[in-house]
């Protein structure tokens, strides 16, 4: 490594040492990025980026698990657009709802027809991803997505 | 009087070249030991780096293009700097990262991307 990421090392090591709590979130191997862990008075500030969404419901789990009573959770969840992770709309034929948000009580902003080939953005959890195309963006059931090999 | 000018042209030159040969590039006001005074990361935890910083971290950067650090952390690597001490690589643990320089006899700067190390020369 180079002279940068060498301090940067060493500034993990030492975030380590000095709080327990970024230790245990790490050691989860949760696939948050730029992880930062601030104690102070009492709350624990928790920042960066997660692969995936349910990293972020973990976070609260952990924290709780280990004595945490206050936290304010900053995650964000990563956006994967740059990976280019194409999937295709596998429906038996009808069109695929896209909403505005990760659940079924959220509203329809546009639907995909069956076999259109759509772009991950966010992985919100297992079971809704945020998508799009061209025209529309938002959170599909992954039931009917069905992950295209990059060529 | 032909051979005064002669003469004369001959010691203009003489200097000339003197002067040019002792003229130090601005690169070499890096052959010194920094303390690192400042890291701005977005991705460092802000508390850690206070702690490294308040504990102590020096680099020397030597005529013979390595550099060793101590203090909070010890280790070394090599490095070149271009002569116009603009731009620098380290390499360290075989691998090589490039820079931006900012360096004067008292601050030294070195820029990736949104990441910075300030230093100011031990005297």
């Amino acid at each position: 490594m180079g002279l940068f990421d060498s301090f940067k090392k060493k500034v993990k090591e030492t975030s380590e040492e000095i709080n327990p709590l970024h230790k245990i979130l790490t050691d989860a191997n949760l696939g948050i990025e730029n992880l930062q862990v601030v104690n102070a008075n009492g709350t624990v500030t928790v920042t960066g980026s997660a692969q995936e969404g349910e990293a972020i419901e973990k976070v609260n789990e952990l924290l709780a698990a280990n004595g945490v009573l206050s936290v304010t959770n900053n995650l964000g969840v990563a956006d994967l657009s740059h990976l280019g992770v194409k999937y295709r709309v596998a429906t038996n034929s009808s069109n695929l709802n896209c909403r505005k948000g990760p659940s079924t009580d959220n509203e329809i902003v546009g639907k995909f027809p069956k076999d259109a080939i759509v772009q991950l953005v966010k992985k919100h959890n297992a079971t809704w991803h945020m998508v799009r195309n061209d025209e529309i963006e938002g959170f599909c059931h992954t039931d009917y997505l069905e992950q295209v090999q990059n060529t | 009087m032909k051979k005064i000018t002669k003469l004369g042209f001959l010691a203009l030159t003489g200097l000339i070249l003197f002067a040019t040969s002792c003229k130090k590039d601005p690169s070499a006001k890096i052959h010194n030991t920094w303390k690192l005074e400042n890291f701005e990361s977005a991705e460092a935890d802000s508390v850690a780096v206070a702690e490294i910083i308040n504990a102590g971290l020096n680099y020397t950067f030597t005529k013979k293009g390595t550099y060793n650090y101590s203090g909070a952390k010890t280790g070394s690597g090599t490095y070149e700097i271009n002569e116009a001490g603009t731009s620098m690589t380290t390499t360290e643990d075989g691998k090589t990262d490039m820079y931006q320089v900012m360096l004067t006899e008292n601050n030294l700067q070195l820029t990736r991307g949104k990441e910075i190390m300030k230093f100011t020369a031990n005297k």
